[in-house]
């Protein structure tokens, strides 16, 4: 953070070699072995998949991207305010947090057919299907922050004021931060997931889809390729999540045991 | 002068887990005069920090009544500070920030005050860490913050628990000295709860001992050092002798 990158090339470098290195032994084995293209295709394989423009990867890329990003952030607004509504009365959360873990206990993929026919075969039951998994871990996360808030601080607080919205701007919110940014990143990562499991169920675009259409042709390369833009996609995410971590949280521990 | 805090028969029992009732104060009756400096010193867990919970309105009483310049409790204008242990300041706030706090919870505007808060700055001896944050500061400088931060909205009465009694020995001494001038510049009610018996002497002109749970007033003892307290205090003969009279009321 300091304006020079290479501490982060020290840092992640090591990382960087072993992938290259697990990259290299793919192809070699893959090809000694005559593995066939359709089963495990080598990556020079892939990677011409993933340069072939004719693919339009932009567009499909772009499409899982939208629909993640527009679940995890109505998830992120929702999961907080539920959280908020938990803490604020004793009533409030004897209500709802029955319903926020039987949302969690149901077999949420099991009803995403039924998104479809209920929304329309758009990008609503896609984005509802985000949605439903990102939702769980912002609101245990959020409800755990705040219950990690200093009771001293809450008796400073309360000794000048007895306004529940002073204590939670003041003192529960940004003692939950640290908590709720580690919600977050579970949470992002399982907004890709969500949106491959939607558009396997139905869509005609999106990297769900292309996959799903591979498969139909036999055709691995385009599966892996595929896949990978996926990985690269819940990596930017996560790696956003951690950066705006770092940004807002400046104060939180790090705690690392050895060197 | 005027009695800024009067308490009355003041008790507080708890229901434990067990459904028994457990007495944490039996009954304690004692007054603060406007500019004095009073410490209540006891056994641990004799219920001293209950009693500053029940003065600062956080905790209600069982029974017993409180009032502050002779108005009850529940109607006066509470205009308190509270000093806690630990520092408690905010790590997403820099020093300044964090001692603006009060004005900010009482919905004041800002920028009215932030000259006392840099003057309350300099009062504590902080003056040039208006920036700097909680985790960059050392556990005196904290408390230091900590206590600009309870003068900040000019309380009537300061209330104190036990806010040195985490810090190395070195530090605790320059706190109290410390702490001294503030009292002496600011001429505040100052309501000091700790288990220091050498602390409690040094910094009062009234010393209560509490009782071990239920706790009672054993003993309200005046002190009288007859002129500066400092650093040289500590060898004073008639400081010695007060120190041994608090111990023995304890031991009693």
């Amino acid at each position: 953070m300091n304006g020079s990158i290479f501490p982060t090339i020290r840092r992640y470098g090591p990382s960087v070699v072993v992938f290259v290195i697990f990259v290299i032994v793919w192809q070699i084995l893959v090809e000694a072995f005559k593995i066939p293209v359709y089963l495990v295709p080598p990556p020079s394989t892939i990677l011409n998949k993933i340069l072939d423009p004719s693919m339009n990867w932009p567009t499909q890329a772009m499409t899982t991207t939208y629909e993640s990003l527009m679940g995890f952030g109505i998830a992120i607004v929702v999961g907080i305010g539920t959280a908020i509504l938990i803490v604020w009365s004793k009533g409030f959360s004897t209500i709802v947090y029955p319903f926020v873990i039987t949302m969690q206990i149901v077999p949420k993929i099991a009803f995403v057919p039924l998104l479809f026919i209920w929304f329309g075969f758009n990008y609503t039951p896609r984005i509802f299907t985000v949605f439903l998994v990102c939702y769980f871990p912002i609101v245990v996360s959020t409800v755990a922050g705040f219950s990690s808030t200093e009771p001293s601080m809450i008796d400073l607080i309360r000794s000048f004021t007895s306004s529940k919205l002073d204590l939670l701007t003041k003192a529960l919110l940004p003692s939950a931060l640290p908590s709720i940014f580690a919600g977050l990143k579970v949470s992002v990562t399982l907004a890709v997931i969500g949106a491959l499991v939607a558009e396997f169920v139905s869509s005609t675009q999106g990297l769900g889809f292309v996959i799903l259409a591979s498969q139909s042709e036999l055709n691995a390369p385009v599966a892996f390729a595929a896949a990978a833009l996926l990985i690269v996609i819940g990596f930017l995410l996560y790696l956003s999540i951690e950066l705006l971590e770092r940004l807002i949280v400046p104060w939180k521990n790090v705690v690392v045991l050895g060197k | 002068m005027p009695t800024a805090l009067s308490i009355l028969e003041l008790s507080k029992s708890y229901e434990t887990k067990t459904k028994d009732r457990m007495d944490a104060i039996g009954s304690i009756t004692f007054d603060v005069n406007e500019g004095e400096f009073v410490s209540v010193v006891g056994p641990s867990g004799c219920g001293k920090t209950t009693l500053l919970k029940i003065i600062a309105g956080l905790l209600e009483p069982s029974k017993g009544a409180i009032s502050f310049f002779g108005v009850s409790q529940n109607n006066a204008m509470k205009n308190i500070g509270i000093v806690f242990q630990s520092p408690l300041l905010m790590p997403w706030r820099n020093a300044l920030e964090n001692v603006l706090l009060p004005i900010e919870l009482l919905h004041k505007d800002k920028t009215k005050y932030l000259e006392r808060a840099h003057d309350l700055i300099k009062l504590v001896g902080l003056a040039g860490f208006e920036e700097a944050f909680p985790q960059e500061l050392s556990g005196g400088m904290q408390h230091r913050v900590a206590i600009a931060r309870a003068l900040m909205h000019d309380p009537d009465i300061l209330l104190m628990d036990e806010p040195l009694a985490a810090l190395d020995e070195i530090t605790r001494e320059q706190m109290e000295i410390d702490l001294l001038r503030v009292w002496e510049d600011t001429k505040k009610t100052i309501l000091l709860v700790t288990h220091n018996i050498a602390e409690a002497v040094l910094m009062s002109n009234k010393v209560v001992i509490l009782s071990s749970r239920p706790a009672i007033v054993k003993k309200e003892l005046y002190i009288n050092l007859h002129g500066k307290r400092g650093l040289e205090t500590r060898g004073d003969q008639t400081y010695v002798a007060y120190c041994q009279e608090v111990r023995h009321s304890l031991a009693l």
